[in-house]
């Protein structure tokens, strides 16, 4: 089963190169071809001399092909050139924002992971009953209202009311400690965790109910299992493969309010680092951006797909 | 001898499959209507709003911030003066039909193509399946941020792009619809007499899919709003100070302390436009749950 | 178990099964009584909502959410087992193979674990490993070729008649001495269906298993079973040996089944159809069950509700008219018929 798994992985990670090659392929040509860096840096003012030189001294007279290719030579190295508006490399400019992203997102995570099984759990075993409906109702609803959104009510409550969280800002565990980070963070993970938890406690609970119905719940109860061993040893293992496979799907949304919800907390992470480069038309950096989300959504799904697959051996006897 | 006692009912591939040209009725229940109405009253307002008498939404009267509801301003006004209920209507305008443009712009994309795509199969089907692939690695937002990046598109640019980013969402379930649809029995027997490739896919392809339509336009025209919403919001969408429902949350934050009401009133419009689409798309895929 | 051969291992009293809601009753199954001796196999036949199944179902106290047993009794090895009025705690004693052989494994886990499980909520006290090797000793037992490697193999590695076997399996890691099998071949083909057969045959005789065999195929329970019970609208309406009941059916439906078949109408020259259809559950009516579709039907048939007696020792039917002059007759010209 493991070397299975293993193969997959491989086979997989290696359809995935083409994939992130044309991708940051295309996101190279829409931003170096068809935009225009050099007018960016020569400045507003610049005569279409200066900017000539500009982009004769950046290289961008070359070819587009040329160009893509030394990027991603330099790229695969880890060197992702020089942001335009910053000084320093543009790693350099990532590795100082990602840890406030990063967090976030785990957090987020960590809360809609285990709330989404819990409250799945209690809804899926038994569906129908008044919790269950109470739930499905604010479960659409979580899913309805846009996670910025959701960060203004808690900031409201929260803050405003209550003063029992900082409205926005951060600091690093290594400023102030990590008990301090985590009071900055528990809102904006809130926010960001409410919709993907209502996505994949509607999934749980759904696959739940399917599987209860499936006839190896009947062949277990014959055997004897208990109703504990039933939910435990059979049907949550079965159930949970489809919810896996939701986390990955998510990842994207994830990413895209992570970007929203940073910007309502001031979060100085890559949100913040993806909107002032859009703003500021800083190419290296946006560039290196779309590289760094793909690489993370093909590298998560691929993680999920493998624990779906995992979870569930059926689906190899399809691949 | 085989003595058979039992009628084992066919089973069916599903309990509802489609038939050709026949729009089957959807039962809506009372969560659905209230969301058709609430849709539809947006539209209305969205249509509308140039007639009805309203104040000037840009208008400022720095001399009456944050005033409380009276006769001249229903919601009163926000914090540069301006009248709420007329930002608030021209703001759902701005917003819907922002989301219909790259609903339209998806649809014309992904439709024709996801149909070919099942129905011919084909070198055509897998080069459109791989775009498609590359195109949904990103998402959709990131996507609209780096075109804005380069191009500085206006606002019915960027839902242009969305539209086109949105465009291999419904290619896939086009694609994935025509292929089941493609090898039920009807379409056969429309083959067999004799009808041409356009016919199959305007008479009795298109009718078979329909409900994936529906369902697909309501919740991606929610995540277009959602999306209009995002990008106004970070300040890249609409531009101030015209109003739509992102731009009226934009900046928000510091409002929250002296008048939620500001945020929150667009906030609920939002939510409940949102809302009410998924709900709609819900009602659907319930009436057409296969298997 | 410690039973005599012959000794009867299973007694169903009375069993009323009905839609389990509070303030009504609709029966589904009505007073349905029977034994089954060790070493016995026993054909439950009947048309789709006849309530075979579910008899087979609360006889292993398996019956599914919503419904109940309503009254009776179910005994196995001379206990009463089903105390709880819901029957839905398993039977002990007792072992149930399903229809659906590709559904009714859990497809994510390992053939053999599924039934080392079965071993280790028997003995509790069993260690994995020795459940292990006992698991794959039973699946050598169900003529599993290769035992030790199919054992570590998931469902979806194995065919249909396969799965059923590995769902006997697991029956019978329990050491029932009753197993109820419904319609353990009808998803499987022909060919496999014999070989699936033959091994519920053997077990029979090796373990001394009573057999319960559920299912709506005449020929498969004409050939397999002893003795037959023959359900109509959720009440047994025929029950004696199997010769008896194939060859002198005394109920018209038993009759009129018969003439259903491909057989009869080369003989008869046509397919006889049997008019109407089965009653719904819960459609009230007094006298006979099977009255509407009946053609001896008379105004006694729409009055009284027959009672099912004995028309012969160990044969008994549920039909007003059985044992009089004209229906005698009747039955002398089908047996001429060349059944």
């Amino acid at each position: 089963m493991l070397t299975l798994i293993l193969r997959q992985a491989a086979l997989r990670a290696v359809v995935a190169v083409p994939t992130l090659i044309v991708v940051t392929c295309c996101t190279y040509v829409m931003l170096f071809s068809i935009g225009d860096p050099a007018a960016v840096v020569a400045g507003e003012s610049a005569t279409p001399e200066q900017v000539a030189q500009v982009r004769q001294s950046l290289g961008l007279d070359r070819s587009v092909v040329a160009q893509y290719l030394d990027w991603l030579a330099h790229a695969v190295r880890g060197d992702f050139g020089e942001s335009l508006h910053h000084r320093g490399d543009v790693l350099g400019l990532v590795g100082q924002y990602l840890p406030a992203t990063l967090l976030l997102s785990f957090l987020a995570l960590a809360v809609a992971v285990l709330a989404s099984v819990l409250m799945g759990s209690a809804v899926g075993a038994r569906p129908g009953g008044l919790v269950d409906r109470g739930l499905g109702a604010v479960a659409v609803l979580g899913i309805a209202v846009p996670n910025f959104l959701v960060g203004y009510v808690l900031i409201l409550v929260f803050s405003l009311w209550f003063g029992w969280f900082p409205s926005g800002g951060y600091r690093t565990p290594a400023e102030a400690g990590l008990l301090t980070t985590f009071r900055f963070l528990v809102l904006p993970s809130a926010s960001l965790a409410l919709g993907l938890m209502c996505v994949q406690t509607r999934t749980f609970r759904a696959s739940l109910i399917k599987e209860y119905e499936a006839d190896y719940v009947r062949t277990a109860r014959m055997k004897g299992v208990s109703p504990s061993g039933v939910f435990f040893r059979h049907v949550a293992r079965n159930a949970s493969a489809p919810w896996v496979t939701v986390i990955g799907l998510e990842i994207g949304v994830l990413i895209t309010g992570a970007l929203l919800v940073e910007s309502v907390f001031s979060i100085p992470g890559i949100g913040t680092l993806t909107l002032e480069a859009v703003q500021g038309q800083d190419f290296p950096v946006v560039q290196a951006l779309v590289t760094l989300f793909a690489l993370v959504i093909l590298a998560v799904n691929l993680v999920t797909d493998l624990i779906a697959l995992w979870l569930n051996p059926a689906s190899r006897g399809l691949s | 001898m085989t003595e058979v006692l039992e009628t084992e009912p066919v089973r069916a591939a599903g309990p509802a499959e489609p038939t050709a040209g026949a729009g089957r009725r959807v039962r809506l229940g009372w969560p659905g209507t209230l969301a058709l109405g609430f849709v539809l009253i947006c539209l209305l307002i969205a249509l509308l709003v140039p007639f009805l008498p309203l104040a000037e939404p840009n208008e400022q009267d720095l001399g009456d911030t944050l005033a409380r509801y009276s006769a001249d301003h229903l919601l009163g006004t926000d914090q540069l003066g301006r009248d709420l209920l007329a930002r608030l209507l021209w703001a759902i305008r701005t917003s819907l039909f922002a989301g219909l443009t790259a609903i339209v712009v998806a649809t014309l994309i992904g439709l024709p193509t996801g149909m070919l795509a099942g129905y011919r199969r084909g070198w055509f089907d897998t080069v459109s399946a791989r775009i498609a692939d590359v195109v949904l690695t990103v998402p959709a937002l990131v996507l609209l941020l780096t075109v804005h990046t380069a191009l500085r598109t206006g606002i019915t640019g960027q839902m242009v792009t969305l539209g086109v980013i949105f465009a291999p969402r419904i290619y896939r379930v086009m694609r994935a619809e025509t292929i089941r649809v493609a090898t039920m029995p009807y379409l056969l027997a429309g083959r067999m007499s004799g009808c041409s490739h356009v016919r199959i896919l305007w008479r009795y392809l298109l009718p078979g899919i329909r409900a994936q339509v529906r369902v697909q336009v309501s919740y991606l025209l929610g995540l277009s709003l959602l999306i209009e919403a995002g990008i106004s919001f970070l300040g890249v969408g609409v531009e101030s100070p015209d109003a739509s429902l992102g731009t009226m949350l934009s900046g928000a934050a510091a409002m929250l302390a002296s008048d939620a009401r500001v945020v929150l009133i667009p906030a609920a419009v939002l939510s409940l436009l949102i809302l009410s689409l998924n709900v709609i798309g819900d009602i659907e895929s319930e009436g057409e749950r296969r298997g | 178990m410690a039973s005599e051969p012959g000794q009867t291992v299973l007694t169903v009293d009375n069993v009323t099964v009905e839609l389990d809601r509070p303030h009504e009753s609709t029966p589904l199954v009505t007073d349905v009584s029977f034994a089954v001796r060790r070493g016995e196999m026993v054909g439950m036949v009947g048309e789709s909502g006849s309530g075979k199944s579910l008899t087979a179902s609360a006889v292993a106290g398996l019956l599914p959410r919503g419904v109940r047993l309503a009254r009776g009794a179910v005994e196995i090895d001379g206990r009463a087992a089903g105390t709880d009025a819901t029957a839905r705690t398993r039977h002990d004693g007792v072992a149930m193979v399903f229809q659906n052989p590709m559904t009714s494994l859990n497809p994510s886990m390992r053939v053999g674990d599924q039934v080392a499980e079965a071993i280790r909520l028997r003995r509790p006290g069993t260690s994995r490993r020795d459940a292990r090797r006992e698991a794959v000793e039973v699946l050598e037992r169900v003529e599993i070729t290769r035992p030790a490697e199919r054992a570590r193999q998931y469902p979806f590695e194995f065919s249909g008649g396969m799965r059923q076997r590995v769902m006997i399996a697991i029956s019978i890691a329990h050491r029932p001495s009753v197993l109820v099998a419904d319609e353990p071949t009808t998803a499987l083909d022909v060919t496999v269906q014999r070989g699936v057969m033959d091994l519920l045959d053997r077990l029979r005789a090796d373990m001394g298993l009573a057999v319960l065999l559920v299912s709506h195929d005449l020929a498969l329970v004409g050939e397999r079973c002893d003795r037959l019970l023959v359900m109509y609208a959720g009440e047994l309406v025929e029950q004696g040996e199997t010769e008896n009941v194939l060859r002198r059916p005394l109920h018209p439906y038993v009759r009129a089944l018969q003439r259903c078949t491909p057989e009869h109408a080369i003989a008869a020259g046509g397919l006889y159809s049997l008019p109407g259809r089965v009653p719904q559950a819960g459609e009230v009516r007094t006298g006979c069950r099977f009255a509407a579709r009946c053609e001896l039907r008379t105004a006694e048939c729409d009055e009284t509700h027959p009672t099912l007696d004995a028309y012969a020792p160990g044969h008994l039917v549920r039909c007003v008219h059985v044992g009089r002059p004209e229906q005698d007759h009747h039955h002398e010209r089908r047996a001429e018929g060349g059944v």
